[in-house]
């Protein structure tokens, strides 16, 4: 009888243990699914060219605010993040080094290789990462989205190449 | 004798009922990290517009209004648009 008593006493220790390591295996799997952070790199840079190309064309034709001629393409004005609403302020850990890059290109129809206005903002290192980043070895390099976009001025045909650059890499690669 | 040897197997069968307890734990341990890792929002689309098919590329009804406004050089600007570096 004593016997017995001691084995329940044992059996009963044992499933606290039990209860205890299965408690730690989920509150251990929980932690590990939800610390891994989403990368939303690509879609930040995605966000960025599509807030880009609404700001400079509008309804199929170029914002002549942004230029300091509104007939002819003289190029864009100084406070252009300003105009479009962008800010490059990221956290005070990546004050010394810009986390995004932006490079606006405006070509007229007769000349597409030499842009007749062009823009870049941002931390130009940054641009060495669109080679590589559909490679996984270096996920952990900046993300690239660069579109091509047609607006019209006037009677004058424009064609705008956006490159938008987002790194932030601490805050969405583990 | 027999009755040690009893006693014996009832503590395996308790060892190993708590290791595969643990060895279960482990691969979803392992499994969650693995699925972490994949978990990703591919696209704007995939947010915006779910599984709808009416949404469509905010560049592609930029360009689409501005066909609207002016179609010359239709080719050029549609090889130009399309061609990747």
């Amino acid at each position: 009888m004593i016997n017995k008593k001691g084995t329940d006493k044992i059996i009963s220790i044992y499933w606290f243990v039990i209860l205890i390591i299965v408690a730690g295996g989920i509150f251990a799997m929980v932690s590990v699914f939800y610390g891994s952070p989403y990368d939303v790199r690509a879609i930040e840079a995605e966000l960025l060219t599509n807030k880009i190309a609404d700001c400079l064309s509008y309804g199929g034709g170029l914002d002549k605010e942004l230029f300091i001629d509104a007939d002819v393409l003289k190029g864009f004005k100084e406070n252009f993040l300003e105009l479009c609403k962008i800010n490059f302020n990221v956290e005070e850990k990546f004050e010394n080094e810009p986390q995004y890059y932006l490079k606006i290109g405006v070509f007229a129809i007769d000349s597409l290789n030499t842009p007749a206005v062009s823009l870049v903002e941002g931390n130009r290192n940054l641009v060495a990462s669109c080679n590589v980043q559909e490679d996984k070895e270096f996920e952990k390099l900046a993300k690239c989205n660069k579109r091509k976009l047609y607006s019209t001025l006037n009677d004058q045909q424009y064609l705008i190449e956006i490159l938008s650059i987002v790194k932030k890499t601490q805050e969405n690669v583990k | 004798m027999l009755n040690k040897r009893a006693q014996l197997s009832d503590a395996m069968t308790w060892i190993i009922a708590t290791l595969a307890i643990i060895i279960i734990l482990v691969i979803f341990v392992f499994a969650s990290q693995v699925i972490a890792k994949a978990k990703e929002i591919s696209s704007l689309k995939s947010i915006e517009g779910g599984s709808s098919n009416l949404e469509v590329d905010l560049i592609e009804k930029k360009n689409a209004f501005a066909f609207e406004k002016n179609k010359n050089n239709e080719l050029k600007i549609k090889e130009w648009l399309n061609e990747n570096e």
